[in-house]
């Protein structure tokens, strides 16, 4: 979509000087108000680099093989399903036609994107970059910034993190309509059972909307599955497209028509996980906001700077359960509780052992047909060794037993005691 | 810890008080430092540990110049 003109317009570019950038107070879904002009010159500097790059995703990145991967992938998905579970022919067809539904938004998202959409961002990038347009910035509490930029057809948001090094971008399109789901109970779960699924993915990437359960995704297997745990009418739009470093996705939006949320917040969703942490919720919430580590035996729930302390209370009558450690992990780009070799595979165990059969079937199928391959990794650290039988992690040093604590910058000897023991013990061993 | 004069540290990990001992200090003790070379040796040769942590113990096996 380069053409010779946007070539001549980026590459005249002077410097970063010609931005026009503002900080600006934005409210969700009510704009931006400018409240002064950004002066400093390293800031004007990165929002300029910033800018560039999400020219170039726009411009190079291609939508049609992702779209046509995605549809193909769900159109494979439905025809396995349907040979895997004993359903009805009403059910089978809900279903097929649900994941039409889905293909043609996927199909109509493609076309409109680069008939209209993609010029229309194209074009807005390039004033911001001139100076032309406005780009309203927004610093968040641990120093990210937030950029938006108005376009006639889209908005764009981008987000520079903490790090100056790591940027995302998502273009929001204006006109897109909205599906209705039709959303047969295949799952045959117990109430509490859902209940616990679905609190995982509230305290992960769920959301409320209008009261209702919702959930922005860029995983299909993640709408499926959410979709599956919230069986009626469920309405679903795409809404905007993200441009990462590592590609164009589609992201979806999804709200469950036929349930409310209870759960009116995230630190809500943590104090219920702390009060109950099943196996389905861990499962949901790891597939939601985890990464496995199989090279090094490690499990990492991701949360943001503001919430990691919460989400770490939430965890530790599990761990208190479990007999596991974690560590805190804090960096400039966000926070996780980690959890390494035996603790990690201790609970990996715990939630692929305890899952309902069909739930596991599902997850299967989302394995092989939509590349949910977090649970095929979850599943390979549950059958690895603890690590604990061969060759303990401690060493003895007048008669107290130290754990290791060994990285490539340090090693450090550690011994803690439980509740009931006193730290001075130790010391004056 | 006290009496035989090795000089640990404090500090709460998650509410949790623990002791500590820095590689400043391992490295000043012939005898805490031969019981982490042993320790090192057996896990570079442990399988049951993970690639990450045979290969960090390597590492630390040339730091020390120890075949």
């Amino acid at each position: 979509m380069l053409n010779e003109e946007t070539d001549q317009a980026i590459n005249s570019l002077p410097t970063y000087t010609n931005i026009n950038a503002v900080w600006a107070k934005c409210r969700r879904r009510r704009g931006c108000l400018a409240i002064s002009e950004i002066t400093n010159d390293h800031i004007k500097k990165d929002i300029f680099n910033a800018l560039i790059e999400v020219h170039e995703r726009i411009n190079n990145y291609n939508i049609s093989e992702v779209a046509d991967n995605v549809a193909n992938q769900l159109r494979d998905f439905v025809k396995s399903l349907n040979e895997l579970i004993d359903i009805d022919d009403n059910t089978q067809n809900a279903i097929s036609y649900d994941a039409e539904k889905l293909i043609h938004m996927i199909n109509e998202i493609k076309e409109k994107w680069l008939k209209t959409y993609i010029n229309d961002a194209d074009n807005t990038v390039k004033d911001a970059l001139t100076g032309r347009r406005k780009v309203y910035v927004v610093k968040s509490k641990y120093g990210s910034l937030f950029l938006k930029i108005r376009g006639r057809l889209v908005s764009i948001e981008i987000e520079i993190k903490n790090n100056r090094k790591s940027i995302t971008a998502q273009v929001y399109l204006k006109g897109l309509g909205t599906e209705t789901l039709e959303i047969p109970d295949i799952l045959n779960l117990s109430d509490g059972e859902l209940r616990d699924l679905r609190l995982g993915f509230r305290a992960g990437d769920g959301t409320i909307y209008k009261e209702k359960p919702a959930m922005k995704t860029r995983q299909i297997w993640q709408l499926i599955l959410w979709a599956l745990l919230y069986p009626g009418e469920d309405k679903t739009a795409i809404r905007s497209l993200g441009f990462t470093r590592k590609g164009i996705s589609i992201t979806w939006f999804i709200y469950s028509n036929s349930h409310r949320e209870t759960i009116k917040s995230k630190y809500e969703a943590f104090k219920e996980l702390e009060k109950n942490p099943t196996p389905l919720s861990l499962l949901t919430l790891i597939l939601s906001d985890g990464s496995i580590d199989l090279k090094r035996k490690g499990i990492k729930i991701s949360a943001g700077l503001g919430s990691y302390k919460e989400l770490n209370n939430a965890l530790t009558r599990l761990m208190t359960l479990l007999r596991i450690n974690n560590r805190i992990s804090v960096k400039d780009d966000g926070a996780g509780i980690m959890y390494w070799n035996s603790n990690a595979v201790i609970l990996a165990r715990y939630i692929v052992y305890n899952l309902p059969n069909k739930l596991r079937l599902i997850l299967d199928l989302l394995e092989r047909k939509l590349s949910l391959d977090k649970w095929n990794r979850l599943k390979t650290l549950a059958s690895m060794s603890t690590g604990r039988r061969h060759g303990s992690s401690q060493i003895e040093i007048y008669g107290i037993r130290f754990s290791v604590l060994l990285t490539d910058k340090t090693i450090q000897l550690r011994a803690w005691c439980g509740k009931k023991c006193n730290i001075n013990e130790l010391i004056i061993h | 810890m006290s009496k035989y004069g090795i000089e640990f540290k404090q500090r709460n990990n998650n509410g949790i008080p623990e002791i500590y001992i820095p590689w400043t200090v391992i490295k000043k003790y012939d005898y805490i430092l031969s019981k982490v070379i042993e320790w090192l040796k057996q896990t570079m040769n442990n399988p049951e540990k993970s690639e990450r942590m045979r290969s960090l113990a390597r590492i630390w096996l040339d730091r020390l110049n120890i075949k």
